[in-house]
């Protein structure tokens, strides 16, 4: 493909894309998001209260100009605690996925292209990861591997690489008979040439997608996790904890579990949203 | 005869699913950090006892061993007894499953009487206002997660407005006469004892709204978007134009094929709620599996952690067998397709 | 299609129906258990919920009142011999178990045996101290002890006394001979005791109940308690308890909930909130064997770096810090005992001392997962500690496992927030089960002492039997503490309750869950 005609393709696809409010909206919000999260030390108005930090005189205090969204019980900012949550988020998600999707990726090319007892292997493997729910494995294996950020991670990657095995195996039976691809083979093109010059671009618009929707699907999960005391340790800020945290001092506290809750919600629907554009776009059908 | 090979085919996979499961919790369960023996005796227990625990529960034995004891107990059906309670861990489960069974069923409950209805008119009304409203709604239900919307019933309906209770399935007070089914609602209907029934009711009502939203989104989706799909097929256009009703056109001829990707989506949800009901639980008190499953995982009960995943994913196989069985009767098409793989 | 509408317009109603409530006519009692009950086997009680039941459900020889001495239940009265080696106890007569069968020095001598064959929950107690039991008479039993324990007396409270020939009928095959199982799977779930309540119900993880046990030996008063409730309402449902002390649906919220929570009870019309200084002290034990913390330098500069004033005054307001390793309400308190106080300059001094550069050090505090109070402490530990140069790594872990960490020195955190239980309000009861180097192992003793000097101190102290030598023994015992830093000694645990008005007879006793004996109490609106 020329320069110009990938850039006549990317015009197309902002146009359509653009069409949206939702994806639009969605778009800001996630690069915001994750701008904000990553000059975090920058923009909040008390950074060191993210980290060893604790102020007796100054807790529990409602919303007011200084501290806008309250203080906890420790009396730090929840606003400077919230933007910093975002980064256990967006780590978490950009670290599972940034494992799982590579893996299942290949695992799924592999399996789909040569089938075979390896196809059997790989699939029935995925089976049995699936036939748990996804809470309940982290939950398991964060578990075992005690509570900490790294082996919370590893645990999710671990059964989320499935799903992109699975999602790119289906393509790939059916794409493998696809004329182009047989030309690939009669021209003598090698198998690692086929899987991913020929076949895996096919493939990326769906996987795209998919992996925009885990993001806040990961997000989600870790905010449960944390929610449950995994994953963390203080004094980290994270937003599941937060809520939980908060949660005890319902309702007179009340800002303490509604604004990282919100916090929360505002990256999974800005992700979502995202998402939806991308697929309408994309013309993907997940 | 087919249909037979097909759900014998879909039941044998299922055992090696089921497998493959016992293996991977088997090694959770014994490379878990911490010693189960000295965490089940408690804190004033001394080295002896701890050593006497390990060795009755045989985890002085070599890895290899003890994985083809745990595989024959399995067998047998025999979880062991679980290290907190003491109790055969079959009893545990049996004693916290109907709160989760019960918090399932109302959950799919409203799944159904407010998903499909509302999916159903909202293709009726395809871009009305209407629909736009249900679509935004059904959006926002899948995207919200459920214990954040369990939190916010909490503070809404438990805190501020008072109108229902906050957590625990039933008040002080209320009295279980006599467990027929263990599911209080059940059971209170077959007691005609309206006052279990009314207050385990206002108990259930938000820990199950809470938990049925992403369901409730899905399912609106999903019968909109066949429903519409169907309506464009020929045989729909070929009825219309004879000049049947409109209602009747809708129930006969969209509804219920349109139910197919519905059903299927349900089974897939009555089987993940058994897992995804532990926030929702844990933020309601809710009294069931996986309070006890969290609980088993943090205390290192291994053998009530066994039980209760084998549980799960035991439900979740089951679930999607019927759903495959209800299918196939449903669809031949499918069936068919399931032999050709 | 129209069932459903039916259904659906049925559930509309019973909405609007909204709340019903139930007449009582029975006096009913509910109180919030913060963590559930493992067991209800007097054998093997060992947290304040399973305590609290046992109360309830049996009697002892003796019971201890509010000032921690001991007053007679079951026993009339007793002797001890000269030599202290033996107890000889009358018991009343006339005391029924809850079948209707008569209790008797036989049924003492057997719950005893049953706890030590058992080797759970509290045997530790007598383990290495009861000979054996001797039966005069139906009415007098006597305690035959190896070498004198001057505590002994104190810590019979946690002798529940069980029905013999109950138990033995019920007893299924096991591995203690002619008792089989000693009855262990029938009293998982039924109760063979004389208390003052009897068994009614337990649905695990959720609630268990008593009645009143009408023929109870030490009679009823009126407007007493006829059933009691006690339901699990986790620390993070503390809300749950705040709205239900409102509603009235619950009577007692239990000593485990957060301070905002009292102070949000207090302010109701229909409740207080009761204070009473306990008996249960809150250490950071320091495991004195892992470097860095064998050095007692390093121990010194964090026990002066610890902001102790702002713990008391901010984090639980109007607590007292604590003085060495005991109470001041336990008789034995050494009042001169030195006390560390925020200084920050001898902190630097002494980590100068230690050989140790501010930056260079990280050690790690571990503390029990979700307990909001040790949660706060250890934060603010952090952030001291910080100010002097040391990276304190915090470790929130469930109970089951912090008692599993210290079974070994290596897995034994630098330091641990851990409360002394009120076993026996005895200064022994602070100090063999943490210092004594035969006690190692245990949550009680994380620091890993094993000091022979405070080893002879302590054996020293059990067998003397003069209560003015004792003393001073105790006293030097907690000078020598409190100069090796042992652990940081944050405060006596203010316990509060919060009670609705019309519950009156409530009263503290500084032993573990004693104070939830609910024959005590009665109901006056």
């Amino acid at each position: 493909m020329k320069f110009a005609d990938f850039r006549r393709k990317l015009a197309q696809y902002w146009y359509r894309f653009s069409q949206n409010k939702a994806s639009i909206a969605g778009l800001i919000i996630t690069v915001t998001i994750v701008l904000v999260t990553i000059l975090a030390p920058y923009v909040t108005p008390y950074p060191e209260h993210a980290g060893v930090f604790v102020d007796f005189r100054n807790t529990f205090k409602p919303p007011s100009s200084a501290n806008w969204f309250g203080t906890d019980q420790v009396g730090r900012d929840i606003f400077t605690r919230s933007i910093f949550g975002y980064r256990f988020s967006l780590i978490m998600a950009g670290t599972v996925l940034g494992i799982a999707v590579p893996l299942g990726v290949v695992l799924g090319l592999v399996s789909g292209y040569f089938g075979g007892w390896i196809e059997s292997l790989i699939m029935r493997l995925t089976d049995i990861v699936l036939a748990l729910p996804p809470l309940a494995m982290a939950i398991a294996v964060s578990a075992v591997l005690g509570s900490d950020l790294g082996n919370t991670m590893i645990a999710l990657a671990m059964i989320w690489w499935t799903w992109y095995a699975r999602l790119v195996h289906g393509m790939v039976v059916s794409l493998r008979n696809e004329e182009y691809v047989e030309a690939a083979q009669i021209m003598g093109a090698s198998k690692l040439h086929i899987m991913f010059r020929e076949i895996l671009p096919n493939c990326a618009p769906a996987i795209l997608v998919k992996t925009t929707l885990d993001a806040a699907f990961v997000i989600e999960l870790s905010a449960g996790l944390s929610f449950l005391g995994l994953g963390v340790r203080p004094p980290e800020p994270a937003l599941g904890t937060m809520v939980a945290e908060g949660a005890r001092y319902l309702p007179a506290n009340w800002w303490m579990t509604v604004f990282p809750a919100l916090a929360i919600l505002v990256l999974i629907f800005g992700l979502n949203w995202l998402a939806d554009g991308l697929r309408d776009v994309l013309d993907v059908d997940l | 005869m087919q249909y037979i090979l097909f759900l014998l085919r879909r039941a044998a996979h299922s055992i090696l699913v089921l497998l493959g499961l016992s293996i991977i919790i088997f090694i959770i369960s014994r490379v878990m950090p911490g010693d189960p023996a000295r965490m089940a005796l408690g804190p004033y227990a001394t080295q002896e006892q701890v050593a006497a625990l390990r060795q009755e529960m045989g985890l002085d034995l070599p890895l290899w061993t003890q994985y083809v004891r745990y595989m024959s107990n399995l067998v047998q059906g025999q979880f062991g007894k679980s290290l907190i309670s003491e109790r055969d861990v079959r009893l545990d489960l049996a004693h916290h499953l109907p709160a989760t069974l019960e918090l399932i069923m109302m959950t799919m409950f409203w799944v159904v009487v407010i998903g499909i209805p509302l999916g159903a008119l909202s293709a009726v009304k395809k871009d009305t206002a209407f629909d736009n409203l249900t679509r935004g709604f059904s959006f926002t239900a899948v995207v919200i997660p459920g214990f954040l919307v369990g939190i916010g019933f909490q503070l809404l309906f438990g805190y501020w407005l008072d109108w229902f209770p906050i957590t625990g399935r039933l008040s002080p007070g209320t009295v279980v006469t006599q467990k027929i089914t263990g599911l209080y609602l059940i059971d209170a209907l077959i007691l005609r004892d309206w006052h279990l029934f009314f207050d385990a009711l206002k108990h259930i009502l938000l820990p199950s709204l809470a938990l049925s939203m992403a369901g409730i989104g899905q399912v609106i989706r999903i019968t909109r978007s066949s429903m519409l799909e169907i309506e464009t097929q020929d045989h729909v256009q070929v009825v219309r134009s004879y000049g049947v009703p409109n209602l009747l056109v809708t129930f006969k001829y969209i509804l219920k094929p349109a139910f197919i990707p519905t059903l299927n989506i349900l089974g897939l949800l009555s089987a993940s709620l058994l897992g995804n009901a532990f926030l929702v639980e844990s933020v309601f008190s809710w009294p069931g599996v996986a309070k006890y499953g969290v609980n088993a995982m943090l205390q290192k009960d291994i053998n009530g952690l066994v039980g209760v995943v084998l549980l799960i994913g035991l439900g979740f196989l089951l679930a999607n067998l019927i759903v495959d069985m209800i299918i196939g009767l449903l669809d031949p098409r499918i069936r068919l397709k399931g032999e050709a793989e | 299609m129209h069932r459903t509408g039916w259904v659906l317009t049925f559930l509309l109603l019973t909405l609007l129906v909204g709340t019903l409530s139930v007449g009582a006519q029975k006096n009913i009692v509910t109180m919030s258990l913060n963590q559930g009950i493992g067991t209800i086997d007097p054998a093997k009680v060992t947290d304040w919920t399973e305590a609290m039941v046992m109360v309830n459900l049996y009697d002892s020889l003796v019971t201890p009142k509010p000032d921690g001495t001991m007053a007679g239940l079951i026993a009339r009265e007793w002797e001890i011999s000269p030599d202290g080696l033996e107890y000889v106890f009358k018991l009343h007569r006339g005391i029924k178990f809850h079948d209707g069968t008569e209790l008797k020095a036989e049924d003492v001598k057997f719950s005893l045996e049953r706890v030590l064959a058992l080797k759970q929950g509290y045997s530790w107690l007598w383990a290495d101290i009861v000979k054996e039991v001797v039966v005069h008479d139906d009415y007098t039993v006597a305690f035959i002890l190896k070498e004198p324990f001057s505590p002994f007396l104190s810590t019979l409270p946690w002798l529940a006394i069980v029905n013999k020939d109950q138990v033995l009928a019920n007893k299924k095959p096991g591995n203690f001979g002619e008792y089989g199982d000693y009855g262990q799977e029938w009293l998982l779930n039924n109760d063979a005791g004389s208390g003052a309540y009897m068994f009614k119900s337990w649905t695990r993880g959720n609630e268990i109940v008593f009645t009143k046990f009408d023929d109870y030996f030490l009679g009823w008063r009126e407007g007493a308690i006829d059933e009691v409730r006690a339901k699990e309402i986790p620390p993070g449902n503390d809300a749950t308890v705040i709205a239900e002390m409102r509603t009235g649906a619950l009577t007692i919220a239990d000593h485990y909930r957060s301070l905002e929570t009292y102070a949000q009870i207090e302010r109701l019309p229909n409740a207080s909130v009761k204070t009473a200084l306990s008996g249960e002290a809150l250490y950071l034990k320091i495991n004195t064997k892992k470097p860095p913390m064998d050095n007692v330098h390093v121990r010194r500069a964090i026990s002066y770096a610890f902001d102790y004033q702002t713990f008391i005054e901010q984090i639980d307001p109007g607590a007292k810090q604590l003085r060495g390793p005991i109470p001041d309400t336990i008789a034995g308190h050494n009042p001169n005992a030195k006390m560390y106080t925020q200084d920050l300059a001898k902190a630097r001094e002494e980590l100068a001392k230690s050989g140790y550069r501010p930056g260079q050090l990280t050690i790690n505090l571990c503390y029990v997962d979700g307990f909001e109070l040790e949660e706060r402490l250890a934060l603010l530990f952090q952030a001291n500690m910080a100010q002097i140069g040391i990276n304190v790594v915090l470790q929130p872990e469930t109970w089951g496992r912090i008692t599993d960490l210290a079974a070994n020195v290596e897995t034994t955190p630098h330091l641990t927030a851990v409360f002394s239980a009120a076993n026996y309000p005895d200064p022994d009861n602070y100090l063999f089960t943490a210092y004594h180097s035969s006690a190692a192992g245990t949550w009680m003793s994380m620091e890993w002492l094993q000091d022979p000097e405070i080893d002879r101190l302590i054996e020293r102290s059990r067998v003397e039997v003069d209560p003015v030598k004792r003393n001073e023994l105790f006293y030097e015992i907690q000078d020598r503490l409190t100069d090796l830093a042992t652990d940081i000694f944050i405060y006596a645990l203010p316990k509060r309750y919060g009670m609705q008005n019309y519950l009156h007879g409530f009263e503290f006793v500084p032993v573990m869950s004693f104070e939830y004996d609910f024959h005590k109490m009665y109901i006056k609106r």
